[in-house]
C-alpha cells in the first residue's frame, strides 16, 4: 500500500474532485448541451481513477472506469445527456464517495449498492443513441489500426513527463508496430539543450478501442502538443509505410468519430461522415507523402467539441492548518507583547513621548497583522453553499415538491472552523424549509403562488458580524399553531395573546417542539431547531426567525467575524481579574441601597430600568476573597443571556480589551462558568466568563 | 562524583536520567524526557471549584497550564512558597502540567540495576504514583510515575 502521506493527499484531492464532478453534473442537468461540463466531469473521473491507481485502490479504479465509460460516450455524443443518464451519474458519484470513504475499512462497503450502481452505469452506457446518430460502428473486440503521430511539446521534459511512459501506455492499449522516431528536429550536439524535447514519434497501433480512448493517453499533454490519431483501413489492407497520417489533418479524435466511415475502404475517405466537422480537403486516396512529418497543423481540427478549456492556474494555495494555528498563536503573543510595552510606556510620562509614538505604531502594526492572519483562515462560503443545491434537488424530488435554491453572497468569507460547524445547522434549516416550509405545487397554485418555490441562501457582512439567512416563500409560520402547542405543553399561562411574535416563535426552539403534522424521515422529529440554536450560540452567534403566515419565513444567523479574539471588559474581584465579553454587557451601575432587595431563601434582586432582576455576587460564586462585600460599595454589571438579564457584582471595572482567547481545555479541562482565559498585559491570566454557563451555575 | 567520573560514567543500556527535586527533605525524580522546563514560582490564577492541591493555572509562554502542588497532593504538610520553590513543567502527550516542589536538585543518571520497583512503604503517598525507587552511591530517589499523577481520578479528567 502506498505510504501514508500519499494516501492522505489522495483523500483530500478526492473530495475536491468529487465535488467538482457533482457540481458539473448538476450544471449539466440545467444545460445538457454544455460540452465543457461533460469534459470537466470526465477529467475529474479520470483523475480520480489515476490517483486511485497510485494508492492501489482497485475497487475505486474499476468503479471510476465505469463512470468514465459513460462520460466518454457522452463526450462523443454516442449517448445523450438526458436527465436519466445524469441522475444515474449523480447517484454514481454518491456511491463513489461511499467507496472511497470505506476504502480503509472495506468490510463497511455496501457491496450490493456498489454492484447495483455498476449495473446501472452499464445500462446508461447502452442507452439511447445520441443525436448524432452515430452508432459505434464496430462491435467490441474488433481490432482497428490507427496511425498515431506524436509531436509533443518541446518543453515537455520540464514538466517531468517522460515520452517513454506515454509510449508504454499506448503499448498497453494494443499492439504497436512500426514505431519510428523522427530525428529531424535534433540540432547539433553543441547546440542541444538537454531539457528540450527534439524528438517526435509515429507509430501504428492495433487495438479494439476507439480513437478517443487512445487520445486519453495524451490527456495531460494535449494542450501544447500536436497529436494525430487516425484510423487506417482495417487490418486487411496491409499498412503502407508507416504512419500515414492517413487522412489529412485526420478526422481526429473528436466526438462524432468518423468511425462510421465505411470499413473496407482505403482510409482517406472520410467524406461520408455526416457530422464530421471539417471535411478534410484533398481526400485523395493516394497515400500522402512522407511519413513522420506531421503537418505543423496547429492543433487538431475538430471545432466541435472544442478542446478542453485550459484551466487558469489557481490563485490559492493550501495551507496546513497547524501552521496557521502557530501563526495565530504568534500573533496573539505579539498583541500581548505590545500590551506590555504600552503599559511600561504609560508609566513613563513625558520622557516616554517618543516611546509612546513608537508603541502606537507598533500597536497599529500588530492590529493589522492580526487582521491579516485571521483572514488567512477565512474561506468563502461558496464551497459549503453549493453542496446545498444537491440537497434541495434531491429532497424536492423525494417529496414531490418543486423548489429551487437561490444563493447570494457566496464570496463572503468565514473562518474555516465556523464554516465547518455551521454546515450541519444550515443543512437542517434547508431541509426544514423544503420539508415543512414549502407547500406542494398544487397547494401553491391554489394559493395563487408560483408552483415553484424558492429558498434563498444569503450571506453578507454587517456591522462586524456575518449574517447568513435561509429564507423561503413557503407557507410561513403560524403563530396560532405554535401558541396552541405551547399552551398544550404548559409553556404559556393564559392564551398568550400578550406575547410578541418573536416570543411566540421562540417556543419553536424548545427541545422536542415540532408542529409538523407527521414526523418524516427528513425532519420533524423536533430535535432540530433547538440544537441548531445551541450550535450557533456555541459559536457566539445569535439565531432568530421572522415569518409572515402564508408568505414565508426567514431564519437569520449572526456570527462574529473571528473566533479567537473577542472584545471584552476586564473587571476585578479581590485580587483576580476576569474578562466579560462585551457583547453580553448592557450596562454597569453603581446601585443605591434602595435598589437592592434581598428575598429570603431566593436570593438578591436589583432594580434596573424599573424592573427587578436577579443579582449574582461573583465573589461568592467563585469563592474569592474581597473587601467589597456589599453591592452598594461595588459595581454591578448588567448582563444579558439568552433567557434573562441579571446583574453581576464585581469590585471594579478595569479596562476594555481585545482578548486573545486561550483554551483551558488544551492543558486542563473545561471550567464551568468560563470560556477560556486570556493573558493580560502584565502577564497575568484572566479567566473569560461565559455568560450562559455562569447563569447555569448561579441559578440552578 | 568528580568531573572525571561524571564524564566517564557509563551507565550502560537501559540507563535513565531524572530531574530530581525535594519535597519535605525527600528526593523525588521525574524522567527527564517528561520534563519540558523548570520555572520559578509565580502567582497562580485560582480557578473556581478545583481540588485543594491545585492552586490554579499559570501562563506558560502564552498557553494556560494547570499547576499541581505535589506536597498537598501527597498529603504532606503545606509549605509557604519561597524563593527556592519551583515549578517543574512536565508534559504528557500534548498536555503540560506544572508540579510545585520545594526546590530542584541535580539531574541524576540511574542504570537499570540501580532501579527497583517500589514496595509499599508509605501510607501517605499512594504507591501508584511511584514508579520505582532508585539507589546509587548512597543517594536515594523516589521515581514518580508522571502518567499516573496526571491521570489520577481525583484530578479533572483529561478529555
Amino acid at each position: 500500500m502506498a505510504n501514508e502521506k500519499v494516501v492522505e493527499i489522495f483523500y483530500q484531492e478526492c473530495e475536491e474532485l468529487i465535488q467538482s464532478m457533482e457540481s458539473g453534473l448538476l450544471a449539466l442537468e440545467a444545460d445538457p448541451g454544455d460540452m465543457e461540463q461533460i469534459h470537466s466531469v470526465f477529467r475529474a473521473a479520470h483523475t480520480i481513477k489515476g490517483n486511485a491507481g497510485f494508492v492501489d485502490l482497485e475497487s475505486v479504479v474499476t468503479f471510476a472506469h465505469l463512470q468514465e465509460n459513460v462520460l466518454d460516450k457522452l463526450r462523443q455524443g454516442i449517448i445523450e445527456a438526458n436527465l436519466e443518464v445524469i441522475s444515474t451519474l449523480l447517484e454514481s458519484v454518491d456511491v463513489l464517495r461511499h467507496l472511497i470513504e470505506t476504502s480503509t475499512s472495506p468490510q463497511d462497503t455496501d457491496q450490493d449498492r456498489v454492484t447495483a450502481m455498476k449495473e446501472a452505469l452499464s445500462l446508461a452506457g447502452d442507452s439511447a443513441i445520441g443525436q448524432s446518430g452515430v452508432a459505434p460502428a464496430k462491435g467490441p473486440g474488433q481490432r482497428k489500426r490507427y496511425a498515431v503521430t506524436m509531436r509533443l511539446d518541446p518543453d515537455l521534459l520540464l514538466t517531468g513527463t517522460d515520452p517513454l511512459m506515454i509510449l508504454a501506455e499506448l503499448g498497453d492499449l494494443g499492439q504497436i508496430t512500426d514505431l519510428k522516431a523522427d530525428l529531424s528536429g535534433l540540432p547539433h550536439l553543441e547546440d542541444m539543450d538537454p531539457l528540450r524535447l527534439y524528438l517526435s514519434w509515429s507509430l501504428i497501433l492495433e487495438t479494439a478501442i476507439s480513437a478517443s480512448e487512445i487520445r486519453n493517453v495524451f490527456i495531460f499533454v494535449e494542450d501544447h502538443s500536436n497529436i494525430e490519431i487516425s484510423e487506417i483501413a482495417d487490418a486487411e489492407t496491409p499498412a503502407r509505410d508507416v504512419p500515414t497520417p492517413a487522412s489529412p489533418p485526420g478526422p481526429a479524435p473528436t466526438a462524432p468519430e468518423p468511425v462510421a466511415k465505411p470499413v473496407n475502404e482505403p482510409a482517406p475517405k472520410p467524406v461520408k461522415t455526416k457530422t464530421a466537422p471539417t471535411p478534410p480537403p484533398a481526400p485523395s486516396p493516394a497515400p500522402p507523402p512522407p511519413a513522420p512529418a506531421p503537418k505543423p497543423a496547429p492543433a487538431k481540427p475538430a471545432p466541435q467539441p472544442k478542446p478542453p478549456v485550459q484551466r487558469a492556474p489557481a490563485a490559492t494555495i493550501r495551507v496546513d492548518t497547524d501552521k496557521l494555528d502557530k501563526l495565530v498563536n504568534l500573533v496573539g503573543e505579539l498583541v500581548i507583547g505590545v500590551a506590555r510595552v504600552s503599559q511600561i510606556s504609560s508609566i513613563g510620562n513625558d520622557s516616554g513621548r517618543d516611546l509612546l509614538g513608537a508603541v502606537e505604531s507598533l500597536d497599529h502594526i500588530s492590529r493589522e497583522l492580526q487582521e491579516q492572519v485571521m483572514r488567512v483562515r477565512m474561506i468563502p462560503v461558496e464551497s459549503t453553499f453549493t453542496r446545498f443545491v444537491r440537497v434541495v434537488r434531491d429532497l424536492s424530488n423525494e417529496l414531490h415538491k418543486n423548489v429551487k435554491l437561490v444563493m447570494s453572497g457566496t464570496e463572503t468569507e468565514l473562518d474555516k472552523n465556523v464554516i465547518e460547524q455551521i454546515t450541519d445547522p444550515l443543512k437542517h434549516l434547508i431541509r426544514n424549509a423544503v420539508d415543512h416550509g414549502m407547500e406542494t405545487p398544487e397547494e401553491r397554485t391554489a394559493a395563487g403562488k408560483n408552483p415553484q418555490g424558492t429558498i434563498w441562501l444569503r450571506a453578507y457582512q454587517r456591522e462586524g458580524s456575518i449574517i447568513i439567512e435561509v429564507a423561503d416563500d413557503g407557507h410561513g409560520i403560524s403563530r396560532q399553531r405554535i401558541l396552541d402547542k405551547a399552551v398544550n405543553r404548559g409553556l404559556v399561562s393564559g392564551d398568550g395573546s400578550g406575547l410578541s411574535d418573536q416570543e411566540v416563535f421562540g417556543f419553536m426552539f424548545q427541545p422536542g417542539f415540532s408542529t409538523a403534522q407527521k414526523v418524516t424521515e427528513v425532519s420533524g422529529r423536533g430535535v432540530g431547531l433547538d440544537v441548531v440554536k445551541r450550535n450557533i450560540e456555541s459559536l457566539r452567534g445569535t439565531f432568530e426567525v421572522d415569518s409572515v403566515h402564508g408568505q414565508g419565513s426567514t431564519f437569520r444567523i449572526k456570527l462574529p467575524l473571528t473566533l479567537a479574539i473577542i472584545d471584552g471588559m476586564t473587571v476585578r474581584v479581590g485580587e483576580e481579574i476576569f474578562t466579560i465579553p462585551l457583547m453580553s454587557i448592557i450596562e454597569s451601575v453603581h446601585p443605591r441601597p434602595k435598589d437592592v432587595k434581598r428575598v429570603e431563601g431566593s436570593g438578591e434582586l436589583i432594580l434596573f430600568r424599573d424592573k427587578y432582576i436577579p443579582l449574582v455576587r461573583l465573589h461568592e460564586l467563585f469563592e474569592l476573597p474581597t473587601d467589597r462585600q456589599e453591592p452598594t460599595e461595588a459595581l454591578v454589571i448588567i448582563l444579558e443571556s439568552r433567557t434573562r438579564k441579571f446583574g453581576l457584582m464585581v469590585d471594579d471595572i478595569e479596562d476594555e480589551i481585545q482578548a486573545v482567547i486561550k483554551s483551558l481545555e488544551k492543558n486542563y479541562y473545561h471550567v464551568e462558568g468560563t470560556a477560556g482565559a486570556t493573558i493580560l498585559g502584565n502577564g497575568h491570566i484572566s479567566l473569560i466568563l461565559d455568560i450562559h454557563s455562569l447563569e447555569k451555575l448561579a441559578f440552578s | 562524583m568528580s568531573v572525571d567520573e561524571i564524564l566517564n560514567f557509563d551507565a550502560g543500556e537501559g540507563a535513565r536520567q531524572f530531574v530530581t527535586f525535594l519535597l519535605a527533605e525527600d528526593a523525588y525524580g521525574v524522567d527527564i524526557n517528561r520534563v519540558v522546563e523548570i520555572i520559578g514560582c509565580q502567582k497562580f490564577t485560582p480557578v473556581p471549584g478545583q481540588p485543594s492541591f491545585m492552586p490554579g493555572i499559570l501562563n506558560l509562554r502564552g498557553d494556560v497550564a494547570p499547576v499541581i502542588d505535589l506536597r498537598l497532593r501527597f498529603g504532606l504538610p503545606p509549605r509557604e512558597y519561597d524563593r527556592s520553590t519551583v515549578v517543574v513543567i512536565v508534559s504528557l502527550e500534548k498536555r503540560s502540567v506544572g508540579f510545585v516542589v520545594d526546590s530542584v536538585s541535580d539531574v541524576v543518571t540511574m542504570s537499570k540495576e540501580d532501579l527497583q520497583p517500589a514496595p509499599q512503604f508509605s501510607r501517605k503517598i499512594k504507591t501508584s504514583f511511584i514508579e520505582a525507587i532508585g539507589s546509587r552511591d548512597g543517594s536515594f530517589l523516589v521515581v514518580l510515575d508522571v502518567n499516573r499523577i496526571l491521570q489520577d481520578k481525583d484530578l479533572p479528567p483529561i478529555p
